[in-house]
């Protein structure tokens, strides 16, 4: 029996029927009905299902009768059967009026750009990147100094990874350096962690910083306690660029996943954070 | 699934939306139960779910695309599921729960067991694409369309999936033997 047959036969054995649909369906219900639905996003129109056109030979019982010619003339529907109005339409319209106007306000001849007033000069779409990151088979280090319930690693190696991306920019062979300082709480390790990943490609490379926090029971049996947020800036033939991204760690898993932006440039600066009070 | 159904309760039917909730009921436990693998975590992701569906169901832009839509809707039941348990297993408490069993030698049961703990430590992600694929029985493609991700983000997945589980057992199997030297020279 092959991986396949096994999961399939495996899946089938362990499936169970729901207790009692009815039963479930009414605590649904009892929610269903203090819940007010969200209102659709305007001015999109709901999808609709177009009806199908009968064809000539469809049998019908009731066959459209012809109307009546008034000697000899064609009778002649004047004016529109629909009426002209519809709150979509009249969105729509008002945004691709709001928006052609917008697009024309600030569009330029090249040698006046950035005279426009709120126009960054540099303005260029980020690039959206996903990827995959495959972890070394092994790791050396780390040096260790116990100081107490806080435990300081450095030098932890665990090259060469080999990351994937959506853009090619990103992928490439990594070696990847972190350090940790371990405190133990109630028995288990908390561990903040921040990590040096330096990317190499036939085009360019990258230097990235990560931070991040992991728990586990022993020292190097930790899992991440959330997403990871790492900073790189382009080296090489990506000198002038910057990425942003946020990987995820899926516990007894053998990869990470990450997702972000690259930008041409530095990385913007941070939104401003709200006001206290 | 009835898509004019959908679109009434679109229009805020609450009765259309309980003939739809009895309809979907079994076919939401049956993907919730393959990824939780507990009935009443599965029954509270279903119920949960639905309220969401109703909550959520005139966003629909297209009624045809009911099944995928709620689907992708209990997805993130599951996962918010999974992490309130706080006995959920995560990678590093899931010991052997009994005495390691060689992979082919013991027959079904044992193999049953080392496939549910197997299966306990993957990912909530790697978790859906198996059940979406094995039990469902839908092709690769099929998956990425009823998930909304790239072809090869779900190959890549069921890959890394189907590897971690057959790690296991590996694991498992080795530790029998291990097992099995010690004791024979202890005899």
């Amino acid at each position: 029996m092959n991986d396949e047959q096994r999961l399939e036969a495996w899946f089938s054995e362990r499936e169970v029927a729901p207790k009692n649909v009815r039963a479930g369906v009414a605590l649904v219900m009892t929610h269903v009905r203090k819940t007010r639905q969200q209102g659709r996003w305007l001015p999109l129109p709901l999808h609709r299902p177009k009806a199908p056109v009968p064809s000539a030979t469809d049998t019908i019982e009731y066959p459209p009768s012809a109307i009546p010619a008034t000697e000899g003339q064609i009778p002649i529907v004047i004016g529109r059967t629909h009426p002209m109005f519809s709150p979509a339409k009249a969105i729509t319209a008002a945004a691709l009026v709001f928006g052609i106007g917008g697009v024309m306000l600030i569009a330029q001849p090249f040698d006046q750009q950035g005279s426009a007033p709120g126009a960054p000069a540099d303005a260029v779409a980020p690039t959206r990147v996903t990827g995959e990151i495959g972890w070394a088979s092994s790791c050396t280090g780390p040096d260790t100094v116990v100081d107490g319930d806080v435990t300081h690693q450095w030098n932890y190696d665990c090259s060469p990874q080999t990351w994937t991306a959506s853009d090619p920019r990103l992928s490439g062979q990594v070696v990847a350096r972190w350090n940790n300082d371990a405190y133990l709480v109630d028995g288990r390790y908390i561990v903040v962690n921040t990590s040096l990943d330096i990317v190499t490609n036939d085009a360019g490379g990258w230097v990235c910083t990560s931070t991040g926090l992991y728990e586990g029971p022993v020292l190097g049996g930790e899992v991440a306690l959330g997403d990871m947020a790492t900073d790189c800036v382009g080296q090489g033939g990506y000198e002038g660029l910057s990425a942003v991204f946020v990987r995820s760690m899926p516990p007894g898993g053998s990869s990470e996943e990450f997702v972000g932006l690259i930008f041409s440039g530095d990385r913007p600066p941070l939104p401003e954070p709200p006001a206290a009070g | 699934m009835d898509q004019d159904l959908v679109v009434r309760v679109q229009q805020g039917d609450q009765r259309a939306f309980e003939m739809l909730a009895i309809a979907d009921y079994p076919r939401l436990f049956r993907v919730a139960h393959g990824v939780l693998g507990d009935r009443a975590l599965a029954e509270d992701a279903t119920q949960q779910a639905l309220v969401d569906i109703w909550r959520k169901m005139r966003r629909l832009r297209d009624p045809a695309k009911y099944g995928g839509w709620s689907y992708r809707l209990l997805v993130r039941v599951c996962y918010a599921e999974a992490k309130r348990q706080p006995g959920w297993p995560s990678s590093e408490d899931l010991g052997p729960a009994t005495e390691p069993q060689a992979v082919d030698a013991y027959g079904p049961i044992a193999d049953r067991d080392q496939l549910e703990r197997g299966f306990r430590r993957l990912s909530m992600d790697h978790r859906m694409v198996l059940t979406l694929r094995y039990l469902l029985g839908m092709t690769p493609d099929e998956v990425a369309e009823m998930l909304d991700l790239p072809r090869s983000t779900v190959y890549s997945r069921l890959q890394a999936a189907t590897k971690a589980m057959r790690a296991v057992l590996e694991a498992d199997a080795r530790n029998l033997t291990a097992a099995r030297a010690r004791q024979e020279v202890r005899l």
